[in-house]
């Protein structure tokens, strides 16, 4: 089954599955920071509710929470990380198409935290991709 | 021209994506003419990064290896290499 992106129900997936992976929970078992994946539009592109943010919890290789943020009424958490890109990048990303490292060096990614606690922990950054590469999208 | 790994540890890790960035950018944008940063490997467990260079010589390359860079990452280990492409079994 494909779920919409972006969308709670995708969100919920990817939870479940984050919850589920014993490699996840295996490299990212000394993780400890919530992050907030900003969803922006493509130049021009006003088909999608954007931009939009989903908010995750993560910890010790589990997501203890995850939902996403109205923009409109609510602050942004402060959280660990945030992580910002067009939604045709992240799609990319999902799909395998767009190398994480290459992303981020390329800015596609832009990343706002501690990067030095980002690249210490660059495989569970790498595996987390991997997990959201799980959850199908809908076309 | 010659290939030669340099294994760095890496002492300081910059605190930001543009410091990243703008470091790299200016590491390879200065490392032109006889000497090209071709890619690296980062080993986060060990906080190594491995990095295979072409240059002239050892020398040169290490003459280029500035303060700057050799106090982010002192080198632990340089040494001439040979590059065996496994496309070419292709």
């Amino acid at each position: 089954m494909a779920y919409p992106f972006p969308s709670e129900e995708w969100l919920q997936v990817l939870v479940d599955i984050l919850n589920s992976d014993e490699r996840y929970s295996e490299v990212a078992a000394n993780w400890e920071g919530d992050m907030i994946v900003v969803i922006e539009p493509e130049d021009g592109d006003e088909r999608r509710d954007l931009p939009a943010a989903a908010y995750l919890d993560l910890w010790h290789g589990k997501c203890r929470s995850a939902r996403f943020l109205d923009l409109d009424g609510e602050e942004m958490p402060d959280a660990a990380f945030t992580f910002r890109a067009r939604i045709d990048n992240i799609e990319k990303l999902f799909s395998g198409q767009l190398d994480p490292i290459q992303a981020m060096m390329t800015r596609r990614l832009r990343v706002e935290g501690n990067m030095a606690y980002m690249l210490r922990n660059v495989p569970t950054v790498l595996d987390f991709v991997r997990c959201c590469q799980k959850v199908p999208i809908k076309d | 021209m010659p290939h030669f790994l340099i294994i760095h540890k890496v002492a300081m890790y910059p605190e930001s994506q543009d410091e990243w960035i703008d470091q790299w950018r200016d590491i390879k944008k200065e490392a032109h003419g006889d000497i090209e940063w071709i890619h690296s490997f980062l080993d986060p467990a060990a906080s190594k990064l491995y990095c295979q260079w072409k240059a002239e010589s050892l020398e040169s390359l290490m003459k280029f290896l500035t303060p700057r860079i050799l106090e982010q990452g002192p080198v632990e280990y340089s040494s001439e290499i040979v590059l065996f492409d496994t496309i070419w079994l292709d």
